[in-house]
């Protein structure tokens, strides 16, 4: 059934870049598992801009009541997590990322997230655009795709 | 002459640097490469477990202690660090059954007894997760010299993340300090760095 889900994700995924003929592709998006009872979530994605420079200047995501773009500052020992007004997307660069550093911060979880969880994510960038892609869950402390039973789908056609 | 000068340049700017190494080494290192030497880091601390029982060092005198601190509405920094003691103590194995594992947290006006008992038991099952009121948990992380501090966020008043130190510390059965390691060490860095200890 989960497969099934998947494959159609994919397949949903193929069509939509297609028919928007992007030059930016999201091509892993992923969160952890809820730990215990914790509020809060965070999403990480990796996008690869073909076009123009652009930005992140907005996220959105239903399971969570605020979504928003943070970084983590590390000042000498200590870490500071921090909003950020925008996350750039060079020209021709895949930006990825990852925990301690930028991530998409998911304030008020409606439900906890369970691990084999998806979610759907939308990106509004600088130029407009409004790039919407499936966040697969793994566990409380998986640290990314290679982690998890994750297979992109629509990264390498062309 | 001139050629002495630059012998002598080169030969300071080689020392700058690798007293600048040195001091980083010894910054940044997993503690079994730094010199043994008493740090005044740790001791007593009374603070609150799951069920809402008092748990002090006293409970755990017998035990090595791994103690980190953190906050349970941090979905960042806080689990990477967790998953990786989690992985050590699996790594360990039974060399690890005389070394406790225990999550503090920093917030303990959201992070009640049983939040954060069952966002430590979500990482490993002897992951013991521990709270108190603010004078006691301003008296544990004073003890371990952690840093922390409320901070706003800006979006929305209500919310506040902390920003705070994150190092995670390995105390001796006689509650003297032993090593640390950050927070981004490595399941197998923090094992290879244990096991010494514990044989
Ligand atoms: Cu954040």
């Amino acid at each position: 059934m989960l497969r099934a889900v998947a494959v159609f994700a994919a397949l949903i995924g193929l069509f939509t870049s297609a028919a928007l003929a992007t030059d930016i592709e999201v091509t892993a998006a992923w969160a952890r598992a809820t730990a215990g009872a914790s509020q809060n979530g965070a999403a990480y994605v990796t996008v690869t801009n073909r076009g123009p420079d652009t930005a992140i200047v907005r996220a959105n995501a239903a399971v969570a009541d605020r979504v928003s773009l943070h970084t983590h500052q590390m000042d000498g020992d200590v870490m500071r997590m921090r909003p950020v007004e925008r996350i750039d997307l060079p020209s021709g660069a895949d930006v990825t990322m990852a925990p301690g550093g930028l991530h998409i911060m998911l304030i008020g979880l409606v439900e906890p997230l369970n691990e084999g969880d998806q979610f759907p994510l939308t990106l509004e960038l600088a130029d407009g655009q409004v790039i919407t892609s499936t966040v697969m869950v793994g566990s409380v402390g998986s640290m990314g795709p290679a982690d998890m039973d994750y297979h992109n789908g629509h990264g390498d056609h062309q | 002459m001139n050629r002495a000068l630059v012998w002598g340049v080169a030969a300071a700017a080689l020392v700058a640097l690798l007293l600048t190494v040195a001091g980083e080494r010894g910054m940044l290192g997993n503690a079994p490469d730094s010199p043994k030497q008493t740090v005044d880091i740790g001791g007593a601390f009374n603070l609150v477990d799951h069920r809402g029982e008092t748990v002090t060092e006293a409970d755990f005198a017998s035990s090595y202690l791994l103690v980190s601190f953190g906050f349970t509405s941090c979905p960042d920094i806080c689990p990477t660090a967790l998953q990786s003691i989690g992985q050590a103590m699996d790594l360990l194995g039974s060399e690890g059954a005389r070394l406790q594992p225990l999550f503090i947290t920093l917030d303990p006006e959201r992070d009640t007894p049983e939040i954060v008992g069952d966002y430590a038991k979500a990482f490993h099952p002897r992951l013991i997760g521990l709270t108190g009121s603010t004078t006691q948990i301003a008296g544990a992380a004073g003890a371990y010299r952690v840093y922390y501090a409320k901070v706003p966020t800006p979006d929305d008043e209500a919310e506040y993340t902390i920003d705070h130190s994150a190092f995670i510390y390995l105390m001796g059965p006689d509650g003297a300090y032993l090593a640390h390691f950050s927070h981004n060490s490595s399941p197998e860095d923090i094992a290879a760095g244990v096991r010494p200890y514990l044989s």
